[in-house]
């Protein structure tokens, strides 16, 4: 019988937990508690990208800043957001001549990892220290950032319906 | 049956309903094979999707067994709690990478394995409790105590899970202007 209450009260407690845990992610989500981490993040807009960035994309990429209007994509493994970003991208034929560049940016890939977004045909650039995302001031994924031809932020994003993404 | 025992039943039927419709998603996007539990092994990757539509059908079941016939049903998810659990634990860096799965329609989704072993060990004990119930008597909808909270629970869930599509723009310039999201 005391076992048998110890056992209900424990249940109500873990519950209250939950119900008190969902109310502050709600509140998150309807902007009554702020996303302290993800509000203003990014980098400045109207501006290139910081020297630290800039040298960290030229190390890996072919050509930096890119020829055309170009898309960052920061992703990392554990973002259960960015799997739609990634599934968006492969199912998505990449048109050479006139698409938007999207640049695959991931956070310390694991192997199995740096395989699969090589697959989806894109340029790929694995930020294993970290380095690009502190330089991008990237506090939440999946997060984006467009570029002009010259390298200059015109829009940023942190997007959880990556279907009307900053992506084309 | 108390209405503490119905309340935790109800919720754990909720929570799975929460998944199974995570899944769906998953799986209408096309995006399975990118699920961070199947993403860091080759064999699941190759398998994703028959995985996740595995696991949408075992969720499913459980939930109208846990209905029907409680005994079974919540048998079922609690067999399906461990096999998320096991998942998630043994995918590869799982020790030392932390990640939202999402598995649970993103409820209390928060990061770590330990979280998820905390939080799962409460589902798995109501499930264990709930399997040994015949029939799920109490849904009186103006009782107190748990049912009350899943109602709750069920409301700050779906609004959660609403709310977390929206897009944070901040921002762009006349170059590409973006669609912004009222706060």
């Amino acid at each position: 019988m005391i076992v048998n209450e110890v056992v209900q009260w424990a249940v109500i407690l873990s519950l209250a937990v939950l119900v008190l845990g969902l109310y502050r992610q709600l509140a998150q989500f309807m902007g009554i508690a702020p996303l302290s981490l993800e509000a203003n993040s990014g980098p400045r807009l109207g501006r290139p990208l910081d020297d630290a960035a800039q040298s960290i994309l030229r190390a890996q990429l072919d050509h930096f800043p890119p020829s055309r209007p170009a898309t960052l994509a920061f992703v990392h493994e554990g973002c259960a957001g960015c799997q739609f970003l990634l599934a968006h991208l492969s199912n998505q034929p990449v048109d050479e001549a006139t698409a938007q560049i999207v640049i695959v940016v991931a956070l310390r890939p694991s192997p199995d990892f740096l395989v699969a977004l090589h697959e989806l045909s894109r340029p790929v650039v694995a930020d294993h220290t970290g380095d690009l995302w502190k330089a991008c001031d990237v506090q939440a994924t999946p997060f984006q950032v467009t570029l002009d031809r010259h390298g200059v932020v015109t829009g940023k994003a942190v997007d959880h319906n990556v279907g009307e993404a900053l992506v084309p | 049956m108390s209405e503490v025992a119905a309340g935790a039943i109800q919720s754990l039927l909720i929570v799975l309903a929460l998944g199974a419709i995570e899944k769906a998603r998953t799986l209408r996007a096309r995006a399975a094979s990118w699920h961070p539990v199947l993403l860091g092994s080759s064999f699941r990757r190759r398998h994703a999707t028959a995985l996740v539509s595995l696991s949408l059908v075992g969720d499913i079941c459980a939930i109208i067994l846990g209905l029907l016939r409680p005994g079974l049903g919540l048998g079922l998810a609690g067999l399906l709690v461990i096999l998320y659990t096991v998942a998630a634990a043994t995918r590869p860096g799982a020790l030392y990478r932390r990640s939202h799965c999402g598995c649970l329609g993103g409820l209390l989704d928060g990061q770590g394995l330990s979280f998820l072993i905390a939080r799962n060990t409460v589902l798995l004990a109501i499930a264990v409790y709930g399997s040994r119930i015949r029939t799920l008597t109490v849904w009186r909808l103006t009782s107190l105590g748990l049912t009350t909270i899943t109602l709750v629970l069920l409301g700050i869930a779906v609004g959660a899970w609403f709310s977390r599509h929206r897009r944070t723009s901040f921002g762009s310039t006349d170059a590409h202007p973006s669609k912004e999201v009222p706060a």
